[in-house]
């Protein structure tokens, strides 16, 4: 029996990198994983998996059809009997500097965050009421260490404002998701790597990329390959995250570093460390006592709210 | 005369509260104001913002129709001849969360993230061109105290308004990639996370009818304005990519920036 033997699993963009990575882990722990992505070769990573004697249903299409997805999530609640996990995993990357003409700023901000942003909360929606239903469960969102304390210099790419954004914009559905759905028992954290060996990294080096002139056509050399981190050991992590039990929370990878939870932090701790992100140290606000605050719980006051 | 007399100031969601007061403050600085707002009533502002000795024009304009901001700002270079500061103002809040309904979540998605991040992006994405090609400008886009809470204060609305949340962390991102990104060009930017102050917004959240002992416990939006004037005031050397927050019960000062950098790898 696996720690996830009976569970059901969503991986969204399984096609490929960490998404492939993590529906081998949670089929490695027992759970019946369900994976699509917009690249076909899904199909091959489900048939990989069935033929190591794991349930997995593989399905291919575009993320931002909704009705496909509507399918997907009661056609794998149908056939499994339920759905535990999902792993918001699938995102695109462009560059999509400052300068650019006026026509691509308007369609880089839907193509990206229509798969970065939209596609998340559509998945987490579909998902929820299946969770609620079995009585708890985890959502993943993944996210950059771009959004965490610099550990690294390079991090928060200056041509990338909508995948940056995107990103950020994640931290917004984990902390609420976290502390609205904390009574039915249903977790939700993002996982914010660093640089991870993954087809997304790789294209960067590759011709036409926007770091070519460091790579070749198989992508990074060796010496900066061997700086990223295996999506393998982040999927690992994964699971050290579910048998933790906590929720809300940033988890920090960054490569050169042990891949670890770290210590649990005090929810007024790890916020400030979240919020007062400028790329600078935390400032002194002074009192008042932040010791002993209880987290605070709130309600829509009253009324509805205002088309205007 | 004051400091910024030669200025133009575009301000978004002019019409009402804090908008209306940005506009207010800049105009009482020398600024001249470009408004916009989708409510008809930003051209009575406007009228009293050139009360001010000042020069101003209102637009009526939603921000997340790219026409619609690709017209103001054509408009401000036309009329005014240049953009030295842009407060991304406009803003709304719907309550949201996760259990709500699929029709509920994208009507509340198209709302909140149309005019509270697109309209923050693609208004600086119309003003930079003329900012680079005058070599400098400032831009401050208005965000939430739900991303940045004071000491003892969880972040996010509650869990009560997550798509809110999403637009306004999404602003943060905005924020400190422009601000990398257009330092070199003398260009910087910052944003606000405001606790509750005497807005619009806030008074609609209490539909209008919030009691008087409350809304006396509120930040003024004359306090909080007066910061982002400080702060243009700050000049080409001033500090870019900084989240300033500003709560009740706390000093509504700036902050100055902390002057070391943190260690790039912990120990």
């Amino acid at each position: 029996m696996g720690y996830l033997s009976g569970k059901t699993a969503i991986v969204t963009g399984a096609a490929q990198g960490l998404g492939k990575a993590f529906a081998e882990r949670l089929a490695l722990e027992g759970a019946n994983v369900a994976i699509f992505d917009i690249q076909p070769d899904v199909l091959i990573v489900g048939r990989a998996l069935e033929a190591l004697g794991h349930s997995a249903l593989a399905r291919q299409f575009d993320i931002t059809r909704l009705a496909e997805c509507e399918t997907f999530v009661a056609d794998t609640a149908a056939r499994f009997g339920g759905i535990h996990i999902l792993v918001n995993n699938a995102a695109i990357w462009r560059s999509t500097p400052v300068t650019d003409a006026w026509e691509k700023t308007l369609k880089d901000f839907e193509e990206v965050l229509d798969v970065n942003l939209k596609a998340v909360m559509v998945m987490s929606r579909l998902a929820v009421p299946y969770m609620v239903a079995a009585g708890g469960g985890d959502i993943v969102n993944i996210s950059t260490d771009y959004v965490l304390p610099a550990r690294r210099d390079g991090v928060n790419a200056p041509d990338t404002d909508l995948y940056n954004a995107s990103k950020w914009a994640l931290n917004g559905l984990t902390d609420a998701a976290a502390q609205a759905l904390a009574d039915d028992n249903i977790r939700v954290n993002n996982l914010c790597m660093g640089p991870t060996d993954t087809a997304m990294l790789r294209a960067l080096f590759k011709p036409g990329g926007k770091l070519a002139h460091l790579g070749g056509p198989d992508g990074p050399p060796p010496e900066i390959l061997a700086g990223f981190m295996d999506p393998a050991e982040i999927a690992r992590l994964m699971i050290d995250l579910f048998k933790d039990g906590r929720s809300g929370e940033n988890i920090g990878i960054w490569a050169g570093q042990p891949i670890e939870l770290g210590p649990r932090k005090r929810w007024d701790v790890r916020m400030r460390e979240r919020a007062d992100f400028t790329g600078q140290p935390l400032r002194d606000y002074g009192s008042p006592p932040w010791d002993d605050a209880p987290e605070p719980v709130w309600r829509l006051a009253v009324g509805q709210p205002e088309e205007a | 005369m004051g400091d910024f007399t030669g200025q133009v100031a575009i301000v978004t969601g002019a019409a009402v509260g804090l908008g209306r007061q940005y506009a207010l403050s800049l105009a009482s600085q020398g600024c001249d104001v470009v408004l916009c707002d989708i409510r008809p009533d930003v051209q009575d502002v406007a009228t009293e913002v050139r009360g001010l000795n000042v020069r101003a024009e209102a637009h009526v304009a939603d921000v997340a129709i790219a026409d619609d901001v690709k017209r103001v700002v054509d408009a401000a270079m036309a009329n005014f001849g240049r953009i030295d500061l842009l407060v991304s103002n406009a803003g709304i809040w719907r309550g949201s969360g996760p259990k709500d309904a699929l029709d509920k979540s994208f009507a509340d998605y198209d709302a909140l993230i149309g005019t509270n991040l697109k309209g923050v992006y693609l208004f600086g994405r119309a003003v930079i061109p003329h900012m680079i090609a005058a070599g400098g400008g400032h831009i401050i886009n208005i965000a939430t105290d739900h991303i940045h809470t004071h000491p003892g204060r969880r972040t996010s609305g509650g869990g009560i308004m997550d798509l809110y949340d999403v637009a306004k962390w999404g602003v943060l991102g905005l924020t400190l990639t422009w601000a990398k990104a257009l330092g070199p060009m003398n260009i910087r930017v910052n944003s606000f996370s405001m606790g509750a102050t005497d807005s619009y917004m806030l008074r609609g959240f209490h539909n209008h009818a919030a009691p008087a002992e409350e809304v006396a416990s509120w930040m003024r939006a004359e306090d909080v304005c007066d910061l982002a004037i400080q702060m243009h005031r700050e000049g080409p050397t001033g500090r870019s990519g900084d989240n300033i927050g500003v709560w009740v019960g706390f000093e509504i000062e700036l902050k100055p920036v902390p002057a070391a950098k943190p260690a790039l790898v912990e120990a």
